[in-house]
């Protein structure tokens, strides 16, 4: 497992260079490699945005499905309403409102774990055809 | 306390000791307890002890403040080059009367597009350019943030009056944009930078002609 710690903008970059690198070894194609890094670039700028810092979690995918997980962590402010936030545009600062969604759009499966005031835990995979 | 006996000058010596430990513990290191070899006895052993854990710390203190230093030469060396590529990678290239080209290459975050911005628009508001193509062939991931800035990028463009299109949207960008929910169909975007070129062309009305074999 691969851990990037988000503290600068500049990491967003680090995460999505790593997660984009354990896709292509995974055998993930260039369009899955490049949903891969945009997926883990949005969430990894909610870290820098919304929480400060926090982590980046890269692994394959521990069962059968074969394919890559990515975790993100962070002890900030966490998510009032998951709901609303999985809305398109919807956004508590200025921004499009395309993280979470998008995120979402963009990979197979998203898990989102969190509770106000205790920070957010968001699991992405993204499977390989079988 | 029984093998006191037979030492000199016990009190000074201890207050000598204590002295030197004090200057030591403010990170003086070049200070040593004065021992006489000829007068050698129990005491003189914890003396010579003191005087080695001195010399040895002044040393460790040394290497490590050498080490800080090296580190943060190393540093400021990542700066400078961060400075640089940041310069190098930016450039904005008159590439016909009235026309720039803005190739982008590596990542947009939030401090380099604001650069981009700002000398795009000092470059259109002082000279008579009237076309800007961005291209970004040389951007491999767009997020819903480098969308952002490109949109805005675009948009201030707009208000001074001259023309923007954004080239080179690779096909898996291209893709990844889609799922992404970026609507960037207020935004002129054609695939590639020679594309970008012919539309310049046509906004000012220049119509390149091949010329025939006589």
């Amino acid at each position: 497992m691969i851990v990037v710690p988000i503290k600068e903008e500049s990491d967003i970059v680090h995460a999505r260079a790593a997660a984009k690198d354990v896709a292509r070894k995974l055998g993930f194609g260039l369009v899955d490699q490049t949903r891969i890094s945009t997926a883990v670039s949005e969430l990894a700028r909610n870290i820098y945005l919304y929480a400060g810092e926090g982590e980046v979690h890269i692994e394959e995918h521990p069962d059968s499905h074969r394919g890559i997980r990515v975790t993100f962590i962070d002890n900030g402010p966490g998510i009032d309403d998951v709901e609303l936030a999985l809305k398109d545009g919807w956004s508590s600062t200025k921004a499009m409102g395309k993280g979470l969604p998008g995120a979402k759009r963009l990979t197979d499966h998203m898990e989102i774990n969190t509770q106000p005031g205790h920070g957010t835990t968001v699991t992405i995979e993204k499977w390989l055809a079988q | 306390m029984a093998k006191t006996k037979g030492i000199a000058d016990l009190e000074s010596r201890i207050a000598r000791m204590e002295e030197i430990l004090s200057v030591a513990a403010c990170g003086d290191f070049s200070v040593q307890i004065e021992i006489d070899i000829e007068k050698a006895d129990a005491l003189t052993a914890i003396e010579t002890g003191i005087n080695l854990l001195i010399s040895d710390m002044g040393d460790e203190v040394h290497e490590s403040t050498k080490k800080a230093e090296e580190l943060e030469e190393k540093l400021a060396l990542i700066g400078q080059q961060r400075k640089a590529i940041e310069e190098l990678s930016t450039p904005i290239i008159k590439i016909w009367d009235r026309v720039l080209v803005l190739p982008l290459i590596g990542t947009l975050d939030t401090r380099r597009s604001q650069r981009l911005t700002e000398a795009l628009l000092t470059d259109i508001a002082t000279t008579q350019i009237k076309v800007a193509i961005l291209d970004i062939t040389g951007v491999a991931t767009v997020d819903s943030a480098v969308a952002n800035h490109l949109m805005k990028t675009v948009a201030a463009v707009q208000l001074l009056g001259a023309s923007c299109v954004i080239t080179g949207i690779r096909p898996e960008v291209a893709q990844t944009i889609v799922h992404l929910g970026v609507d960037l169909s207020g935004v002129e975007t054609l695939s590639t930078l020679a594309e970008g070129l012919k539309w310049a062309f046509g906004r000012l009305h220049i119509r390149m002609v091949e010329e025939r074999k006589v």
